[in-house]
């Protein structure tokens, strides 16, 4: 199976460390973000991986070449970083590159799901695409209430609510749904949800952050420095 | 009642704009800095007297707001440098003499009623009073039935509650007793963990905390068509030479001016809420989904009993008020 990996966004949030450098390439505990990707990948078997670049691109090239290093297969596809074709456009542009049942996964993402059970999940079913979802992370403290008063607060919990986790299998046949520019999350999942055509593998418990900011970088950097998180 | 702003911050995650500027004099729109609609929101709540808490560039603060702001007399607490937004309070305290108090963090904008959490914080018998909203999810929502994908929710209101960054506290909330740093890590779980921490909650009104740039950019968008009101907002959602579409919000207890229109014709489309619309001889009581048209130069205000939402439907005359009278000092 091949993954197709989003690594064209501006990483805005990352300025000025994004200034000549695309997100992916971002150093997060010794390596970059992608590296910690590519070996989950490799991890569940998965060897052959398509980059979806676009700011700064040549760096990541550079850096991964074929993949030789990582005992992967890795392929390019390049989008023009002053036209943005969002998160569906990039995987419609390279569509001559999916030969089956792919992995589509977000590059500013770290975590150690199980990509094997999800593929497992994926192929017993007669869907077009599986998402990968946590329970969500409240960036606030959440206030319980008892009576008239304030009980007590919670630092920031895990809440019952599943969101997306960033990581997705998906049919050839998803292809002819994708826009050439637009968003996988808001165009084109809620139509396959419509169809009954969509599920949910629940991917709670795993480590999982996303690296937007400086603040999410320094968390992680110091989850992978004391263990917390590691493959 | 003395209101009490924490403005002292460095705003580090609002780089490159807090290099040359404290957080709370960015603009949200174009002549109104956040600091601008805190003390608005004062006035419109018939608090008279701000203590600013300031550090970091204060004399910039001092400069905008001198010794009075739209009717409201403001002082400063300065600290030269940051102990933590327990501190700077315990200060404030001093200078209030025993009055109470009603605090916001200055990094938040709200549409919050402030008359009414006082009111509801007076006949409390907690020390503390926290406004409490509802969270908006940062993310989207998936909707399952077993395993499969019902439908999204994009950033959804969750059933889980928030601290709003407003409190309002009495004089034998004895601040003295707590140490250290932040309100939010020392004085409001321990009094909570005492059961002294009461609450003011509202729901569904506009509630934002201007955090990081893109909190910013966020809050900009919501100002681009938004005038703020001492009875709540006026937003032009159309205006073509036509015709005119505008949203009013009026907070629950709040009413507009008694005024005319010389030439506008409008019907008001309730969207949400209860009241009614005051004429000079009678009333015409309003809920959700009620029209009532009012024809040119008929003297009219509107009066929300419960917060309300409408729309404004009207020929095209923006600028077409005659205010007969006015029921707050601000406007």
């Amino acid at each position: 199976m091949k993954a197709f990996i989003l690594c064209g966004g501006r990483g805005e949030r990352l300025k000025p460390l994004t200034d000549s450098l695309p997100k992916p390439m971002v150093n997060v505990g010794g390596k970059p973000i992608l590296e910690h990707q590519l070996e989950l990948l490799h991890n569940h078997g998965i060897r052959k991986a398509v980059l979806l670049v676009g700011w700064y691109g040549e760096k990541i090239e550079a850096y991964f070449g074929k993949g030789e290093k990582l005992g992967m297969r890795i392929e390019y596809s390049y989008e023009d970083p002053n036209n943005r074709l969002g998160t569906a456009g990039p995987i419609k542009a390279a569509r001559d590159k999916i030969e089956g049942p792919f992995i589509v996964m977000n590059g500013d993402i770290i975590s150690n799901m199980n990509i094997s059970a999800i593929v497992a999940f994926h192929m017993g079913l007669e869907c077009w695409g599986t998402i990968s979802m946590i329970n969500m992370p409240s960036p606030y403290g959440i206030i319980d209430l008892e009576g008239s008063r304030i009980m007590q607060f919670r630092e920031k919990p895990v809440l019952p609510y599943k969101m997306n986790a960033g990581l997705y299998v998906l049919e050839p046949d998803v292809v002819d749904f994708l826009p050439d520019v637009g968003s996988i999350e808001t165009d084109v999942f809620p139509k396959l949800a419509s169809m009954e055509k969509l599920y949910g593998f629940d991917s709670t418990g795993i480590y999982w952050s996303d690296v937007g900011t400086h603040k999410d970088l320094q968390k992680v950097d110091q989850d992978i420095l004391s263990g917390k998180f590691k493959l | 009642m003395i209101g009490m702003i924490l403005c002292g911050g460095f705003g580090k995650r609002l780089k490159p704009y807090t290099d040359i500027m404290p957080t709370p004099l960015i603009e949200i729109k174009d002549n109104c800095t956040i600091l601008d609609k805190q003390i608005f929101d004062f006035a419109s709540a018939g608090v008279g007297e701000v203590v600013l808490l300031t550090g970091y560039k204060s004399e910039m603060i001092e400069a905008r707001y001198g010794n009075e702001y739209k009717g409201v007399k403001i002082s400063y607490h300065v600290e030269d440098k940051p102990l933590g937004t327990l501190n700077a309070l315990k200060a404030g305290m001093e200078l209030a003499g025993g009055e109470d108090l009603v605090v916001r963090n200055g990094d938040v904008v709200t549409d919050v009623n402030i008359k009414k959490m006082i009111l509801r914080h007076s006949n409390s018998p907690y020390p503390v009073t926290m406004f409490v909203t509802r969270m908006r999810s940062p993310y989207g929502i998936v909707d399952l039935g077993d395993d499969k994908v019902r439908s999204f929710k994009e950033k959804p209101l969750l059933e889980y509650y928030i601290n709003g960054g407003v409190y309002c506290i009495k004089p034998d909330a004895r601040l003295s007793n707590f140490e250290g740093g932040s309100l939010e890590h020392t004085l409001f779980p321990r009094m909570a963990e005492v059961g002294r921490l009461g609450y003011y909650m509202e729901d569904g009104v506009y509630w934002a905390t201007v955090d990081t740039v893109r909190d910013l950019e966020d809050v900009r968008k919501e100002y681009k068509n938004k005038t703020d009101k001492p009875w709540g907002y006026e937003k032009v959602l159309i205006s073509t030479d036509k015709y005119l579409t505008k949203e009013l919000f009026i907070r629950s207890g709040y009413q507009t001016s008694f005024h005319k229109h010389p030439r506008k014709d409008e019907t008001m489309y309730i969207i949400e809420g209860v009241g009614y619309i005051e004429f000079h001889d009678h009333k015409e009581h309003f809920q959700k989904n009620d029209t009532i048209r009012i024809e040119p130069n008929v003297p009219h205000t509107i009066v929300a009993i419960e917060n309300t939402i409408l729309h404004e439907v009207s020929t095209p005359y923006l600028e077409d008020t005659v205010r007969i009278k006015d029921y707050y000092n601000v406007r």
